[in-house]
């Protein structure tokens, strides 16, 4: 495969960075978009403030399988990262509004 | 004791789903037929019924999902093993399962 | 899917696999000991007797911590679920780790038995590794995320996963691996997906906080008065004072529980007048862990609280660290648990194998490195987890400092086992590896007995099956490690299955 031209490298290199993307999105976008669930949930969630905080934890640790296989699912790499950083991103902008439970 | 009715049960159970398909029906050296596939996941449907309607059914139910793992193993290991005598060991299993559950009340 | 996509899952798959195959086999087969951590912690204490009702061998051990640790900041004592044991913890600054275990039963006025860690040593290296807080745990959590995905790939990408459901080829091919790997797997997969939540969801402190600091901050003191009420303290109030008797405490937690029994007695500050006495219920009775709790105030006795957790999210949480400590499953539910164990260990160990089979026969020195590996953990730890209780028959009674020996050994073990495995061509290591690991299960019945005088046969006769049972696995394991060691030999490669006879492939 080496020295095949430049065409052939070239994708051969998309194709790494492409998987290093999707892999970058299930382990750490997968964890930090758990951890955005967590604290979404945790605050949004109509119970007293340790239920809510208990189920958002086991709501979370759900997600981040089902982050990681749609990662891997899903079309394009591109989509795999910024799908995950922009749920991420709102759910965490979300909890930061809604401000700690009283 | 509710293994000794829900254990046989799967295994017969078992046993039928792997006869209605077309390569252990081969192994085991049977004709096909209809009524296998409903039949297995009957037998599957009355070991849960038994775990669940024995005292505590939180604990028959995961004493079960265990139960199912060993009841496939076993009919894995006589396709390996003796795959002539599946269709006998399934007809064996569900008569024990019936008697086990008669037993256990 | 379409192709390149599949090919994607299948690396996660293969990757996430070999990356932490290695560190899952070894929880998965300690966390599987583990299982039975009560009789291995009863086997290796063979001095106590283990007869009697729980509620007098509790008295026993609060009444030796009155003559002897009158001092202590805290006793806390564990009622075993299954064997009738008392294990008391109690402060004790002389210790290495700061505190020391005594074990009674209802006849023991005073501790006699070997200090041991234990099946909980088995326990404890399962989900910490026996390395520092918070270290071992976070990188055992870590694992435990990455196997959930790879089993999850693994069901997506085992395209044929209902009709090869009940398919186990001969070996000699890649074929008979692969229907092994996936047999272990699918058979039993709705306890593997079980076992492997459950396991993560436990550490969340560790692991995942984020909840419970979205909710309280930094106030770490109010999120777990909120999250364990049963745990709640009171400080000592520095004045000295007597603790009443426990027995009417236990007879009133008894009553609580409606009929349930003891589990955990926790005695805060026993020497204070401010003293505080909370007693849990058995992790024997129910799924969920620590369900219910009473408290007592030390030098009254009177009752002043009582909990049971009815909160939804709360009792999800703990069914679901119940499901996984397995302290309520009977005999049945507790043998499937560790054959299920055995099961997952299989699907690391035969998954590793699979690596190596699908490189070959173009090997590298990744090749020559896995191999070794493989050998030197999949044989060489149920060596090290033998030696540990070879250990706890020959190495002195009455050493104190006897428990960190124990496990000094086992790990000693493990690495003169791995370094074998590196020196060694693969196929003899798995089979040298395999004799040496048969033999010290065979051979540890008869040299348990000629020590402590407590046999196959005098347990036979006595009813005692515990130690019946204890020898019959040992036997059983001894028989796996030669079946191992003869294919490894014989075949003219590792492990494999026999030939059916006029089967089709």
């Amino acid at each position: 495969m080496h020295g095949r031209g430049r065409r052939q490298n070239g994708g051969r290199w998309r194709r790494i960075v492409a998987l290093g993307a999707r892999i970058a999105a299930a382990s750490i976008g997968g964890y930090g978009l758990a951890a955005a669930s967590a604290v979404f949930l945790a605050r949004a969630l109509p119970m007293s403030r340790v239920e809510a905080a208990t189920a958002a934890t086991l709501i979370a640790f759900l997600a981040m399988p089902a982050a990681a296989v749609w990662a891997f699912a899903t079309s394009t790499a591109w989509r795999a990262l910024g799908g995950i950083v922009l749920m991420t991103l709102l759910l965490g902008a979300t909890a930061w509004l809604l401000g700690p439970r009283p | 004791m509710t293994a000794l009715a829900t254990l046989p049960l799967a295994f017969s159970g078992f046993a039928l789903l792997s006869l209605s398909m077309d390569r252990h029906l081969r192994q085991a050296a049977v004709q096909r037929h209809q009524a296998r596939r409903p039949g297995g996941w009957a037998l599957l449907a009355l070991s849960l019924a038994v775990a669940l309607l024995s005292g505590n059914w939180r604990f028959g139910l995961v004493e079960w999902t265990g139960i199912i793992a060993a009841a496939a193993a076993l009919v894995v290991l006589v396709l390996v093993y003796r795959p002539r005598a599946l269709s006998g060991a399934a007809a064996a299993g569900a008569v024990l399962g019936l008697v086990g559950w008669a037993y256990v009340g | 899917m379409t192709r390149s996509l599949r090919q994607s899952t299948v690396g996660l798959h293969t990757w996430s696999g070999l990356v932490i195959g290695w560190l899952l086999f070894a929880m998965t087969l300690t966390g599987t000991a583990a299982v039975f951590s009560s009789e291995i912690s009863a086997w290796m204490q063979p001095e106590i007797a283990g007869r009697g009702e729980p509620r007098q061998a509790i008295e026993k051990a609060v009444a030796w911590l009155r003559q002897t640790q009158p001092q202590a900041r805290g006793w806390f004592l564990a009622s075993d679920e299954r064997t009738a044991t008392v294990h008391a913890l109690y402060e004790d600054r002389t210790a290495p780790r700061g505190y020391r275990t005594a074990s009674f039963d209802a006849t023991t006025d005073t501790p006699v038995a070997r200090a041991t860690m234990g099946g909980q040593f088995f326990y404890r290296f399962h989900f910490e590794l026996m390395l520092p807080n918070p270290w071992g745990r976070i990188l055992a959590s870590a694992a435990a995320m990455v196997m959930l995905i790879a089993i999850i790939s693994g069901i997506i990408i085992h395209k044929r996963i209902f009709a090869d459901f009940f398919t186990l080829r001969p070996a000699g091919s890649q074929r008979g691996w692969l229907d092994a790997h996936n047999v272990f797997g699918v058979l039993a997969l709705p306890f593997h997906l079980m076992i492997t939540f459950t396991g993560i969801v436990p550490l969340f402190k560790t692991t995942l906080p984020w909840g419970i600091v979205a909710n309280y901050g930094a106030n770490n003191a109010t999120a777990l008065a909120e999250f364990y009420p049963s745990l709640a303290r009171r400080a000592p109030t520095g004045t000295p004072g007597v603790l009443a008797d426990i027995g009417p405490m236990l007879v009133e937690a008894e009553r609580y529980f409606g009929g349930g029994r003891i589990g955990r007695v926790n005695i805060a500050h026993p020497g204070d007048a401010g003293s505080f006495v909370t007693i849990m219920r058995n992790d024997g009775d129910q799924l969920a862990y620590m369900a219910q709790a009473v408290s007592f105030d030390g030098t009254t006795g009177k009752l002043i609280g009582a909990h049971t957790e009815d909160r939804p999210a709360r009792k999800t949480f703990d069914v679901l660290y119940g499901l996984h400590i397995a302290r309520f499953a009977p005999e049945v539910s507790r043998w499937l648990y560790f054959v299920c164990g055995l099961a997952l260990a299989g699907v690391i160990a035969t998954g590793l194998n699979l690596w190596l089979k699908a490189r070959e026969p173009n090997k590298g020195f990744g090749h020559w490195l896995v191999a070794r590996t493989n050998a030197g953990t999949v044989v060489g730890l149920p060596i090290a987890m033998l030696g540990f209780l070879w250990a706890n028959r020959l190495l002195p009674a009455a050493d104190a400092e006897r428990s960190a020996a124990e496990i000094s050994i086992f790990f000693w073990l493990w690495a003169a086992c791995f370094l074998y495995a590196l020196l060694r061509a693969p196929r003899r290591a798995w089979g040298e590896l395999a004799i040496v690991a048969a033999l010290a299960a065979g051979l540890l019945p008869f040299v348990s007995f000629a020590l402590t005088g407590r046999g196959l046969w005098q347990a036979a006769m006595k009813g005692d099956w515990l130690f019946l049972g204890f020898d019959l696995v040992l036997f059983a394991l001894a028989a796996l490690g030669a079946v191992i060691a003869h294919k490894a030999f014989a075949a003219g490669g590792p492990v494999r299955l026999p030939r059916k006879q006029g089967a089709p492939a």
